[in-house]
């Protein structure tokens, strides 16, 4: 029988996933970049794509936080 | 247990730009609490009632005296605060050079102000007192979701490990957006953005064992 899904395994779950992207996501830039596939990439491009991650983990970050708030409200009695 | 009350910063400027300028600048990256005042007797009142850690006072206020008047004023019942004087003007005059050293001024800087110049002079003031800086995040999850002392100490962790990614990510961001890397070529920045990101690898990766309590309680 399958297993209940408790609030408990919902926040593992969203927090191994983002683990995962965010992880995936830097480990690209870096093996991108000591592979040398943004040779042809300006320090400009490679720059903004370095912001662009950092924003996406940032977001990605506040997600599981607003999440977690969410379920502390929720368990609180707040609207 | 208590919160220790925090240190204290007073600006004094009648501009009310500058003001929100500074104190939004100051409350993101520090745990202090910053008064403001445009007028100076009432600038010497706060400083007896706080007793702040550091001023930046600025020479033409309100209230009929000058800053330089207020920080005389100050001095002869604080020689302990470190003061910052902003003025507008240029050039620091003889008079000037003369009072910085009378009244044991920490500096004074020129208007208009940028973070450049006065974020690293509150980071060493308020080092010194052992207040240090904090990065823009989210109010943590205070985690208490339902589940054993272990899974709420396991989430914990995990949530702690992610914050802590999101610091290094939010001061690079900010950094950049305050201007504060202005000096650093983009090579420079590039280079530190790999740095990031390996500290970020090796920060999920240190996870991988909390992962695997976490497969044990399940």
């Amino acid at each position: 029988m399958k297993k209940r899904e408790t609030k408990f395994d919902k926040v593992i779950h969203k927090t191994s996933n983002a683990h995962t992207c965010i992880r995936v996501r830097c480990e690209k830039f870096v093996s991108d970049f000591e592979e040398g596939f943004k040779k042809n990439k300006t320090d400009k491009e490679l720059l903004n794509e370095a912001l662009f991650i950092f924003k996406f983990i940032i977001d990605e970050i506040d997600k599981i936080n607003d999440y977690i708030n969410k379920i502390n409200d929720s368990r609180r009695g707040k609207s | 247990m208590a919160d220790e009350p925090k240190q204290k910063i007073l600006i004094v400027d009648d501009e009310i730009v500058v003001v929100e300028y500074f104190k939004s600048a100051i409350m993101r990256r520090w745990p202090v609490e910053v008064l403001t005042t445009a007028n100076g007797p009432e600038a010497i009142r706060l400083v007896r009632d706080h007793n702040p850690v550091l001023i930046f006072m600025d020479i033409r206020i309100e209230g009929g005296m000058d800053g330089w008047e207020v920080i005389q004023k100050i001095r002869e019942f604080n020689d302990q605060v470190k003061i910052v004087v902003v003025t507008g003007n240029t050039f620091v005059s003889a008079e000037e050079s003369t009072a910085i050293k009378h009244h044991a001024l920490h500096s004074i800087l020129t208007k208009p102000v940028i973070l450049e110049d006065f974020l690293p002079l509150i980071r060493e003031i308020l080092d010194e007192k052992g207040v240090y800086q904090q990065f823009v995040v989210k109010p943590r999850a205070d985690v208490s979701v339902k589940g054993s002392p272990a899974a709420r100490a396991i989430i914990h962790s995990l949530n702690n490990r992610l914050n802590s990614i999101r610091l290094k990510c939010d001061r690079y961001v900010s950094d950049i957006r305050d201007g504060l890397t202005d000096g650093k070529s983009d090579k420079e920045l590039i280079d530190e953005s790999l740095f990031v990101c390996q500290f970020i690898i090796s920060e999920i990766d240190s996870a991988k064992g909390i992962l695997e309590d976490i497969r044990k309680l399940q």
